[in-house]
């Protein structure tokens, strides 16, 4: 059961580079709970929040980049921080 | 979604929505967007007790869940409104050029020039059909919104006008919580399609929403508005939505349309897809209509001849059934006065 809700922050990045990656869309397609249906985008350095979501519970991430997407599953607690590799 | 794989089960009501039974199905008075390539046939407390008084915490007292919360006030004129259960929206003629025909007699002749396709990213089949060109009613009266929150944080959610300066849409696209509140603007682009802005593009600053989102959070108060500056009139070309309050069976058996921006398409295209609802709660309505991130505050509709009603503003996903805040009687009643705010 979850025990609170977060707004979770994370960070998109080049996996060959590491340069932060500028503008992608990040959602959640699915999880353990009702989410608001809200995408979040990145800034400048990559950085991204996610709307409010209840934890601990499992989502799956969508992230539309440049004509390109990436499915990931992630378990988020209340004190998740996403570094995610692009 | 994800344009999800949605079950038969009826969800388990939550946030307040178990004071009354979900309604499952009932007869069918609405008509759905004439769009081809689709076919949705068939388918206060009695003890005297006291609050501590505690630094950023608040009760909302019974009643005033409704009760309207803004950032600022200097772009309206606060006027009197009337009240009723249903309210007009109207529909501008076309631009030269455009065509005399409607956009739903257009493409029911030109099917082709929908674009319909399946993500790699979603899982079963994708029901969504893009609509393009966007510049007939209502597609053009359908907003997409760039969120700045107070924090920095950048979002994408859509809105429908409802008058010339207001946009509705959820509650978490005009405070969110963990950002900081009320957001430093919201970017407002009506009908925007690819690249392409037919109606131009509209900072707003002025927002509304209720106590019930505002102070508690609750998920079947989730609604809001933008009030654009009045030197931003996008409603006069666009035409706006009407919106009305529609009872159980009537929602039950009305087939739900509901067009937005979802980021899975990159948050550019409007796209749009229509079915029944699967069940009902006081304040939500829940659906099987395929929706993603960024598709927040999308109106839900519904369409009778040729006048068009807005019944709920889309605000969740889950696997189980996406849903919308319903308008019911105090959501109507704030609709109502924020459209007169944008006059």
């Amino acid at each position: 059961m979850p025990s609170a809700t977060t707004s979770v922050r994370g960070v998109l990045y080049r996996s060959a580079t590491g340069a932060p990656v500028e503008g992608a869309i990040v959602m959640i397609a699915e999880g353990s709970y009702e989410h608001p249906d809200i995408a979040a985008q990145t800034d400048d350095q990559g950085n991204f929040s996610l709307p409010e979501l209840q934890v601990p519970g499992t989502y799956t991430l969508l992230i539309n980049y440049s004509n390109q997407s990436k499915r990931l599953t992630v378990n988020i607690t209340k004190d998740s921080v996403l570094r995610i590799p692009l | 979604m994800k344009p999800k794989t949605f079950s038969e089960t009826l969800r388990s009501p939550k946030n307040g929505n178990d004071k009354e039974p979900l309604v499952g199905t009932a007869p069918n008075p609405s008509m759905i967007e004439n769009l081809p390539g689709q076919s949705y046939m068939g388918m206060e407390s009695d003890t005297e007790t006291e609050i501590e008084h505690v630094e950023g915490f608040k009760i909302t007292k019974p009643g005033e869940a409704d009760k309207e919360m803004y950032n600022r006030l200097n772009t309206e004129n606060e006027q009197e409104f009337s009240t009723g259960l249903e309210e007009a929206g109207t529909e501008v003629p076309e631009e030269e050029g455009e065509g005399a025909f409607t956009r739903d007699a257009f493409f029911a002749s030109y099917p082709e020039l929908y674009e319909k396709s399946l993500s790699e990213v979603i899982i079963g089949t994708d029901d969504r059909v893009r609509i393009s060109p966007t510049t007939s009613f209502p597609w053009r009266a359908i907003c997409s919104l760039r969120i700045t929150a107070q924090n920095g944080a950048r979002f994408i959610g859509t809105g429908w006008l409802v008058a010339p300066r207001t946009v509705i849409t959820a509650g978490h696209c005009v405070y969110l919580h963990a950002q900081g509140g009320w957001p430093k603007s919201i970017e407002v682009i009506p009908g925007l399609n690819d690249a392409t802005r037919p109606y131009g593009s509209y900072v707003g600053t002025s927002f509304r929403s209720v106590s019930g989102w505002v102070n508690d959070k609750k998920r079947e108060y989730d609604y809001g508005c933008i009030i654009l500056p009045r030197t931003a009139r996008p409603g006069d070309k666009t035409g706006v939505f009407g919106f009305a309050v529609k009872d159980n069976p009537y929602l039950l058996n009305a087939y739900l349309n509901l067009s937005g921006y979802p980021g899975d398409k990159g948050g550019n295209q409007q796209w749009f897809m229509a079915r029944k609802a699967k069940s009902v709660a006081p304040r939500v309505i829940y659906y099987e209509i395929d929706t993603m991130g960024g598709q927040s505050g999308s109106p839900v509709w519904v369409k009778v001849g040729n006048s068009r009603y807005a019944v709920g503003i889309h605000t969740n996903g889950l696997i189980t059934g996406n849903s919308a805040t319903r308008i019911v009687q105090p959501v109507f009643n704030n609709i109502q006065a924020w459209k007169n705010l944008g006059m």
